[in-house]
């Protein structure tokens, strides 16, 4: 038994940019955004895999590519099946399969539809067979998992009724509706207060816990993929630098921007104040990749080999990879001050 | 945290109340607070719950259908409620200067951010020499870290980060005593986020300024402020010291908050959240206003409504179930 869901390897999605006319007149090449280069990862069966970043480091667009909602390069694999992308119903069956929740649930629910035409709409898409009452009847379960109970009194409601906690909750109740086996979950909770947030995470989990859904957490905080997640992908410019089990974020994680992202992490306790490395300036753009080592410019531990060469993920601890031609010396940087 | 000397800011009693086709909306509410020289504070709590309106309305911003339904702002011993906009005019961004959230959208996107910042200083100095303004401009860009050689770029030239430098540098043109920054960090990236903070508190000691920071974040407060001031539906419920409301929280609401927060350096447990949703303000529930989502709530809470009692160090809180000193 194939104990992966998803596999990807060398997943690639390169954007061009159309150059201006004139570029074109003087035969100049169109420039190309590297919004993912190269990713690696597998997710295995009833596991939460979280994919955490800055903005533009490409970790929407890999969630998509994974999802095959966007051109990629490279070869994925969904339960041991390389994905078919003429065959029709391996698509369709696909789609049943592995879900995306969305990040805004202000934008993602049509506001001309009535709760129950939204969350039983894969249903419909996928057997178009079923009887009103039998949608009904799966609408308002799937409403009440999500949390809005009764789901009498919600179905015929429409979205801009809905507070955003709600709305998110029907986004939820119109994944699960079909049961998926794998859900891609784009910032799922970002849009929403701090005090609603923890529902639509336990929800989440929930599912995991009840039908063993394997799901792709995207986020850019920290915190909250430690606390849900069984191992962390960090992402910089297109690519993982390190990835290994939730622990590493609390314990020893060994990519220096790792280190950095943990160490900047906002905290609420008073008495557990650590020294921060802030790094200097911002994500340089992906049009013009850095040589070598993409992270070398804001590195604050950067060696003549770093700007040569690029460094692959190689396994260091268990579980843990990570791409750094230096990961002990980090250590030692870390200890000394 | 040395011991604050003057209160610059004195807050008395105020209620802001907006008049829509509905009824009238009681955004604050009899809300108390005040703020000492070089010191920071930060009103945190849920969206809606009035944090935003009680900035704006110490700097006499309002909008038209909202209005000072009672209570006194007295900065520097002058209260300022009364006040026309005339009136405000000398105090705004003179005195008391603001940084307005999501730093994306504030800035004028055709028109240069020098013409922006002079456009501040101008307004407020008719007399000074255009010369002055470009090397004004240009120490203020060095204040916020931004390079000099810039100042004549568009907005949509600059990162977000550097879009929030930009505002925090307007905020600063007229050397403001008070700083009002409204969710300075939220929408950027966690390093941004800290380099940010990292500006904000090293302005604060430069400048000698009091800030108010507003924010639904309880974790960057706690790195920012020197004093919390929790507020829920139009009220404070808890306000003292950061380490006295993080780690000696008395509210029901503060505990709540404070959980819904992952601590990585703590135990990894499920966060928890509120059940419920806040009040609604055209008609706020009788007794305590937390006592609908509160798991704690007795019978008085729904009837009466609880005072802010002292817990001592300038601890206080509004919660039945707590008793407070002695003699109050």
């Amino acid at each position: 038994m194939n104990k992966y869901i998803v596999e990807a390897k060398d997943l690639k999605v390169h954007f061009k940019i159309r150059g201006s006319f004139i570029s074109g007149l003087l035969n100049k090449d169109d420039k190309v955004v590297k919004a993912v280069d190269g990713v690696n990862l597998g997710i295995k069966k009833g596991e939460i895999v979280s994919l955490v970043g800055e903005s533009g480091s490409g970790k929407t667009t890999a969630g998509r590519a994974i999802l095959n909602l966007q051109q990629h390069e490279g070869e994925l694999k969904f339960d041991n099946e390389v994905y078919k992308f003429n065959d029709k119903t391996w698509l369709k069956n696909f789609r049943k399969r592995a879900q995306m929740i969305f990040q805004d649930p202000y934008q993602s629910l049509n506001p001309k539809y009535m709760i129950i035409d939204v969350v039983s709409e894969p249903l419909r898409l996928i057997d178009k067979h079923l009887t009103q009452s039998e949608i009904k009847d799966k609408t308002i379960q799937a409403l009440e998992f999500a949390g809005l109970k009764p789901g009498e009194d919600y179905i015929y409601r429409y979205p801009h009724e809905l507070s955003g906690g709600q709305r998110q909750r029907v986004a939820i109740a119109a994944v699960f509706i079909v049961s998926p086996e794998f859900i891609v979950a784009d910032e799922p909770v970002s849009m929403l207060d701090a005090s609603i947030r923890a529902d639509i995470v336990k929800l989440m989990y929930e599912m995991k816990e009840q039908k063993g859904t394997s799901y792709l957490f995207i986020t850019h905080d920290l915190s909250l993929a430690w606390l849900i997640s069984d191992r962390i992908a960090i992402m910089y410019l297109g690519k993982i630098v390190e990835i290994g089990p939730a622990d590493i974020i609390s314990g020893d994680c060994k990519h220096p921007y790792t280190q950095a992202l943990v160490s900047v992490l906002s905290n609420v306790d008073v008495d557990n104040k650590r020294e921060k490395i802030v790094l200097k300036g911002e994500t340089p753009s992906p049009v013009d990749l850095p040589k070598g080592c993409r992270f070398h410019p804001r590195c604050p531990n950067v060696k003549p080999k770093c700007t040569e060469e690029e460094p692959e993920l190689r396994e260091l601890g268990k579980d843990q990879l990570v791409a750094c031609h230096y990961p002990d010396r980090i250590l030692k940087f870390v200890g000394e001050k | 945290m040395n011991e604050p000397n003057k209160k610059i800011l004195e807050i008395k009693d105020l209620s802001i109340f907006f008049d829509i086709s509905l009824g009238t909306v009681k955004a604050v509410e009899n809300v108390s607070f005040d703020l000492y020289e070089g010191e920071s504070l930060g009103l945190v709590g849920e969206s809606g719950c009035g944090k935003t309106t009680t900035a704006l309305t110490t700097m006499g911003m309002l909008p038209d259908n909202g209005y000072i339904h009672s209570g006194e702002i007295h900065y520097e011993g002058k209260n300022l409620a009364p006040n026309t906009e005339e009136e405000w005019q000398l105090y705004r961004w003179n005195d008391i200067a603001m940084v307005f959230q999501g730093a994306m959208n504030a800035l004028n996107p055709v028109k240069k951010i020098s013409f922006q910042i002079a456009e501040a200083i101008t307004l407020h100095n008719p007399n000074i020499n255009p010369n002055d303004v470009k090397v004004k401009i240009k120490e203020l860009f060095k204040l916020v870290g931004l390079d000099t050689s810039r100042i004549d770029n568009y907005p949509h030239e600059f990162s977000g980060g550097m879009r929030q430098r930009v505002m925090i540098a307007m905020a600063l043109a007229c050397d403001p005593k008070v700083l009002i920054a409204d969710e300075p960090t939220t929408a950027l990236d966690v390093m941004v986020q800290a380099q940010i903070i990292d500006l904000i508190n090293s302005l604060r000691i430069k400048l000698n300024m009091s800030m108010i920071i507003i924010t639904h974040d309880l974790s960057i407060i706690s790195e920012t402020c020197d004093r919390i001031a929790v507020m829920y539906a139009g009220k404070i419920v808890e306000i003292g010291s950061v380490r006295d409301i993080i780690k000696n929280s008395l509210h029901p609401y503060t505990k709540k908050l404070i959980a819904a927060f992952p601590n990585i350096y703590g135990e990894r447990k499920m966060i928890e959240s509120i059940p419920g949703t806040p009040p609604n303000l055209l008609d706020p529930p009788k007794g305590c206003r937390f006592h609908l989502r509160c798991s704690e709530a007795i019978e008085l809470c729904k009837s009466i409504e609880p005072k802010l009692v002292s817990f001592g160090d300038g601890h206080f809180a509004a919660c039945h179930l707590l008793r407070g000193d002695a003699n109050e």
